[in-house]
């Protein structure tokens, strides 16, 4: 379980103060996948490195299965794995033997025993003795997944774990990070693929220095575009869109083409009583259903409107 | 100071080292150079020295210490020895750090429970042992074949064939190479561009070719130059070991190595 507390992280650059992470509190359940969205320079990999206590915080706390950073590092490293944005593998030494090296890093018990069974399940287990700088970008990844879930981490923190790789690889990436969480892991998933983040995260936070939004994709979609209900009709007139939005339950309605979208709070009561207000209007009605917005909307719309208010 | 991951630090920069066969001959190939040509020096000076003995015995000469001068050659000698594995644990300590830094691979190992101590330690032990352990293998060599000639005996330490004046080579070697690796790991720490960083370090090594003979020099011309002398020079040595193990931790900051390019 990840607990954060106004984590704030400062850095003395040249032209002054850069804050890269500012206030930032949540709360991750344990046995969840969290997806951390943000654009390129967000200060998400800032968070991360705070978190594994690679980077102290200059204000605020964080606490990883009770442990803090800042006072409890070697627990907390001893209990995380983590999947840096470069693989950062030893070129010359071969598939095998990376993983060994880290194994015995993070003391695990017969780790030649462990990292056969990672090799095995990464699809590597044919090229183990070759040398890591022979590899192809989603072998790279592979392994370099395999490194930060060696250990058995209660917690693991992966960095656009499925970047750049091919659909084949990503799925088996994605796959992997599904069996980590069906094994109880939490699993802190920072990534542009918003896609990824819809059909993987439990819960997701939309990040920009600060945390713009932070709920499930579900919630967040309501939260930002209601439930929309979409009246496809063979024709519309004008008249009869403010009609319907003159009904009390109704606090928005717009058409476009041939669609009447309105905003209502609950469509399972209250869309029988508009479709008989427009048959009593003479409209047609095709068929009825509810808006669906993707994550990439919400993202859109939460980055932009944040970007406005700055 | 968790043992086995030091170890495994140790066994990871000697896979990355010595995979290449070079690297071998750039470790075994000094000591054995140095050892042939100090032999061959040697060799020249038990002939000129047997021949001045002859002219002792046949009182053509009156007095020559033939063996203070044999003595006095032995001290310069053994400090050769003493300084020449410097270098290259300098340029192998410094190279370690900036391999991984180049290679982006800090930031996993620093991500594991290994401690900055034991990072320094292995890194530097890594470093030090291959070119340490080649000198000595070089200066048993040289040792074995100068007492066979009947150079036996240096001012410093004694007799050659002693236990303890050898156990005092080792430890001068090994203290003083250590020194010189933690002031390569400390320089490449803090720099981030390879060519640059090499260079410093080595340069920086350059000073260890000096330090002992400097040392036996000061030594002689004080008349204090013995074994309680070598014995305070390892006693120095190993207090500035551990203050500057003590510095490169408190200079090595987890967090600006990262990201920070200097």
């Amino acid at each position: 379980m990840i607990e954060i507390q106004n984590l704030t992280k400062h850095f003395s650059t040249r032209v002054g103060n850069l804050v890269a992470v500012d206030n930032l509190s949540l709360s991750v359940g344990a046995g969840q996948i969290f997806g951390f969205l943000g654009p390129n320079g967000a200060g998400k990999t800032t968070t991360v490195r705070m978190l594994t206590c690679l980077l102290r915080p200059t204000v605020g706390t964080a606490s990883i299965n009770g442990f803090s950073i800042g006072r409890d590092e070697q627990e907390i490293r001893a209990r995380v794995g983590l999947l840096t944005e470069t693989p950062g593998l030893y070129d010359t030494m071969s598939a095998e033997k990376n993983l060994l090296l880290f194994g015995r890093l993070y003391g695990v018990k017969n780790p030649v025993r462990q990292v056969h069974r990672f090799l095995h399940m990464m699809e590597l287990w044919e090229r183990r003795h070759d040398a890591v700088g022979a590899f192809s970008k989603g072998m790279k990844q592979k392994l370099a997944i395999a490194r930060a879930a060696l250990h058995n981490p209660d917690v693991l923190f992966l960095d656009e774990p499925t970047s750049g790789l091919d659909p084949d690889i990503a799925k088996l990436v994605r796959d992997f990070i599904l069996e980590l969480k069906s094994e109880g892991r939490t699993i802190f998933l920072c990534t542009h693929n918003l896609d990824e983040a819809e059909r993987l995260c439990d819960t997701i936070g939309i990040f920009k220095h600060r945390l713009l939004a932070s709920d499930t994709p579900k919630n967040l979609r309501r939260k930002m575009f209601g439930r929309e209900q979409v009246f496809r009709l063979v024709h519309i007139e004008a008249e009869w869109v403010q009609r319907i939005y003159h009904l009390p339950f109704v606090s928005q309605a717009r058409a476009a083409g041939n669609q009447m979208y309105l905003q209502v709070d609950n469509p399972e009561e209250q869309n029988p009583a508009i479709v008989r207000q427009l048959v009593e209007l003479g409209a047609e009605i095709q068929y009825v259903t509810e808006a669906s917005h993707s994550l990439e909307e919400i993202y859109l719309r939460i980055i932009q409107e944040a970007e406005a208010t700055n | 100071m968790n043992a086995r991951r030091i170890y495994a630090v140790m066994d990871k920069e000697w896979t990355l080292t010595f995979h290449n066969w070079l690297v071998w001959v750039a470790i075994l190939l000094p000591p054995a150079a140095l050892a042939a040509l100090l032999l061959c020096v040697c060799h020249q000076i038990h002939f000129v020295l047997d021949y001045v003995s002859q002219l002792l015995t046949q009182n053509k000469i009156t007095q020559l210490k033939t063996d203070e001068w044999s003595a006095w050659l032995m001290d310069y000698f053994l400090m050769f020895f003493v300084a020449l594995p410097a270098a290259n644990a300098t340029r192998f300590a410094a190279g370690g750090i900036i391999a991984d830094k180049a290679s982006r691979s800090l930031e996993p190992q620093l991500a594991t429970p290994l401690t900055t101590g034991e990072f320094i330690f292995g890194k530097v032990l890594a470093a030090v042992v291959p070119p340490v352990f080649a000198a000595m293998a070089a200066c048993g060599i040289f040792l074995h074949v100068t007492r066979s000639w009947g150079i036996t005996q240096c001012h410093l330490l004694g007799n050659t064939g002693n236990w303890s004046c050898r156990a005092a080579i080792f430890t001068l070697t090994l203290l003083l190479t250590n020194l010189l690796a933690l002031s390569g790991f400390i320089i490449a720490s803090r720099k981030t561009e390879a060519r640059g960083t090499s260079l410093t370090a080595t340069s920086f090594a350059q000073f260890a070719r000096f330090f002992p003979p400097a040392c036996i020099y000061w030594g002689y011309k004080r008349q204090i130059a013995g074994a309680t002398w070598a014995l305070e020079i390892i006693g120095l040595l190993l207090l500035a070991n551990a203050v500057l193990f003590l510095f490169s931790q408190a200079l090595f900051q987890r967090e600006t190595i990262l990201f920070k390019w200097k």
